[in-house]
């Protein structure tokens, strides 16, 4: 396990490639691919957060899930720690999911209906055989306690609890296996704004308990800069920067970045910005433009810009810009 | 004086479930000055969208206008009948919605959509109808109308969707555009286009709008004045700069501190907390009291009306004076 700036790393992701088929006629052939990442890499750290943001079809959630193994990967490699999560197998790879657990975006449909939130939230804890009998509901009820529900709301079902609750279950769940690295999903995109400030609270209060390290995933640049210590832009499946939160949003380098970042509302209307606007609309993954893949919508393009695909490259310490032109920014 | 467009009275829209009355919108009053954008901002479930569809009267069945008044120009809305009503849709007040693909019919062209709009109020022809349907694709950035006139929504992107559905809203120039959350489906950057269209679309036609959104950012954009709407009442209302440099309501400075700002640094975010109360099990008094850390035995028990704490600007908080202390010690945004 290498180390950095003593923090050990946790998660290398090297290369990562996820296409989807695209299947037509009668005999249902692969007609097309959606590239929906195209080769992503990055490394998280024990006890940070990495953020992912971007904006629909780039690929943020896809990373996610391939990480994880819910989609096969169609290329490159994941090491948790140092064990390679794509080539680990039974038993090794039910311990590797005991360690990265995930929350998802919508708090009605990740919830199976007909199970009591006891059973729901003990369900990791059987399968990986970590306690049993009272001590299993001691456990529940500790965990309802944690992600501040009553351990009475153990009996209910999820259809009884508004939609902050039934995320709060769903953290619940997957701290139960007492996990080292936990992927959110849009966690908080589903709620209501008074809402989504207690259940970022939460997470940041469960990070510094239990040492977790997060990978939060969001379109919301707002929510990304508030809880993570890192920033992964992505653009059409791949990362077009990567910097510390302080960096990145001080100093945004890639055209993409800029743009994504004056977009953004801010709530006080005495402040007036240049606003970037981009023209037209995300080109489809399916058949990604050639070059640079921001350049349809990029007002600096160039001719270069075109034709040669730019490399991630760090421009200063820790800040990885893929842009022909970011050392000219 | 300004010019009133639309005064909404004491507006009360219930709906009557099987499991009991719900009261979306319990007693609202507002106006629309001509060529503004009033904002309507609150949380789901805070009756916001309830109070636009009663303005066009297009509650479904369980829905129902128990009381109030709504002015449009010298007339009340609801005297109307359903045949003035509908000269009314589309022509004066039109609507866009946040899911595109619900306002727009899947097997009519988009043209189709936008010359019927045109042929019905405006009585000419269709070739007339075409042509004008092409000049508003064109006017909401739609590239090459001429073509895009004949497809259908599924070929279109969100954003070009919703711009298609702005050209419908739009084409009989209507003098009061109510907006529902626009942008919410939309990407940020598509979002921005949106609401810079708008913009420029409102200075051309001088139309008033309503902006219903759950967003602040979206509302210090757009809005002149902003109505702050919680569990089916109007909380506070006052002009866009004040609303937000200084709130009066509890509701309010709390949604202010629950949003992580880009703007400005926070190390914790200070929620409200507890949920939105249940509509069929309201809580007796004013409707926050639950939620409120300024919350006294008088809120529990008697329901604040809206007044006016300062010049044109109204709050319903029989406590409102603790927040001031408060806010001379604790600013939006500080640490807590």
């Amino acid at each position: 396990m290498r180390e950095k700036d003593g923090k050990n790393r946790i998660l290398r992701v090297e290369n990562l490639v996820k296409y989807f088929p695209i299947r037509a006629g009668v005999f249902k052939r692969i007609v097309a691919w959606v590239k929906a990442v195209d080769g992503v890499s990055f490394d998280v750290y024990e006890g940070e957060t990495l953020g992912l943001v971007g904006e629909s079809g780039c690929g943020k959630t896809t990373v996610g899930m391939t990480i994880l193994r819910l989609y096969e990967p169609m290329g490159g490699k994941v090491y948790f720690r140092d064990i390679d999560m794509f080539s680990a197998k039974g038993e090794r790879l039910r311990k590797l999911r005991q360690k990265v657990q995930i929350i998802f975006q919508d708090p009605y449909s990740s919830l199976n209906p007909r199970m009591r939130v006891k059973n729901i939230i003990a369900e990791g804890i059987r399968t990986h055989k970590l306690a049993s009998g009272s001590e299993l509901t001691d456990r529940v009820a500790d965990l309802l306690k944690k992600v501040g529900l009553s351990p009475d709301h153990m009996n209910r079902f999820p259809h009884e609890f508004s939609g902050g609750q039934r995320q709060r279950i769903g953290i619940a769940r997957a701290l139960a296996v007492n996990p080292e690295l936990i992927i959110c999903d849009e966690a908080v995109s589903a709620l209501d704004v008074s809402i989504q400030a207690q259940i970022l609270n939460l997470l940041k209060d469960l990070q510094s308990e239990f040492k977790l390290t997060y990978i939060f995933i969001s379109h919301a640049l707002n929510v990304i800069k508030h809880i993570s210590d890192k920033v992964a832009v992505m653009y059409l499946g791949k990362i077009v920067e990567l910097a510390d939160k302080k960096k990145l949003f001080d100093n945004p380098l890639h055209p993409y970045t800029k743009a994504l970042m004056s977009a953004i509302p801010i709530p006080d209307p005495e402040v007036r910005r240049e606003k970037i606007i981009l023209k037209g609309d995300v080109p489809s993954p399916i058949n990604p433009p050639s070059g640079c893949r921001f350049h349809t919508r990029c007002p600096f393009a160039k001719d270069i810009c075109k034709e040669e695909e730019p490399d991630l490259i760090e421009i200063e310490e820790g800040h990885f810009v893929a842009c022909h032109f970011a050392e000219k920014f | 004086m300004k010019d009133v467009l639309l005064q909404v009275k004491n507006l009360k829209t219930y709906f009557f479930t099987e499991d009991g009355v719900v009261k979306a919108v319990d007693g609202v009053n507002f106006e629309v000055y001509r060529g503004e954008t009033l904002g309507l901002v609150g949380e789901s479930g805070c009756g916001k969208s309830v109070t636009s569809l009663s303005i066009l009267r297009l509650l479904d069945e369980k829905g129902r206008i128990v009381d109030g008044e709504i002015i449009f120009e010298g007339k009340n809305l609801l005297d109307l009948s359903e045949e003035e009503m509908r000269n009314i849709r589309g022509n004066d007040i039109a609507m866009i919605f946040q899911e595109p693909m619900v306002a727009l019919n899947p097997v009519y062209t988009v043209g189709d959509q936008i010359m019927e709009a045109i042929i019905l109020h405006q009585k000419v022809g269709k070739n007339e109808a075409r042509k004008k349907a092409i000049e508003m694709l064109r006017k909401v950035g739609i590239p090459e109308p001429e073509k895009r006139i004949d497809e259908y929504p599924h070929e279109l992107s969100g954003g070009m969707r919703q711009r298609a559905m702005i050209a419908m809203a739009l084409s009989c120039h209507p003098k009061l555009l109510i907006a529902d959350e626009p942008t919410t489906a939309l990407d940020v950057t598509i979002q921005a286009q949106i609401l810079e269209l708008m913009k420029e679309l409102q200075k051309e036609f001088g139309m008033s709008i309503i902006m219903i959104t759950h967003d602040l950012g979206v509302i210090a954009e757009m809005a002149d004045r902003v109505a702050v709407m919680y569990a089916g009442k109007i909380v506070e209302y006052a002009d866009v700069k004040t609303l937000f440099k200084d709130p009066k309501h509890p509701y309010t400075w709390g949604l202010m501190n629950s949003i992580p700002r880009l703007d400005v640094e926070q190390e914790k975010l200070k929620p409200i907390p507890g949920i939105v109360p249940d509509a069929l099990n309201f809580p007796p008094g004013c409707k926050f009291h639950p939620r409120c850390e300024f919350a006294t035995d008088r809120c529990r028990s008697e329901e604040p009306e809206i007044i006016e704490v300062e010049k044109d600007h109204l709050i319903a908080c029989w406590n409102w004076e603790e927040l001031e202390k408060v806010k001379k010690i604790r600013r939006i945004g500080d640490a807590v």
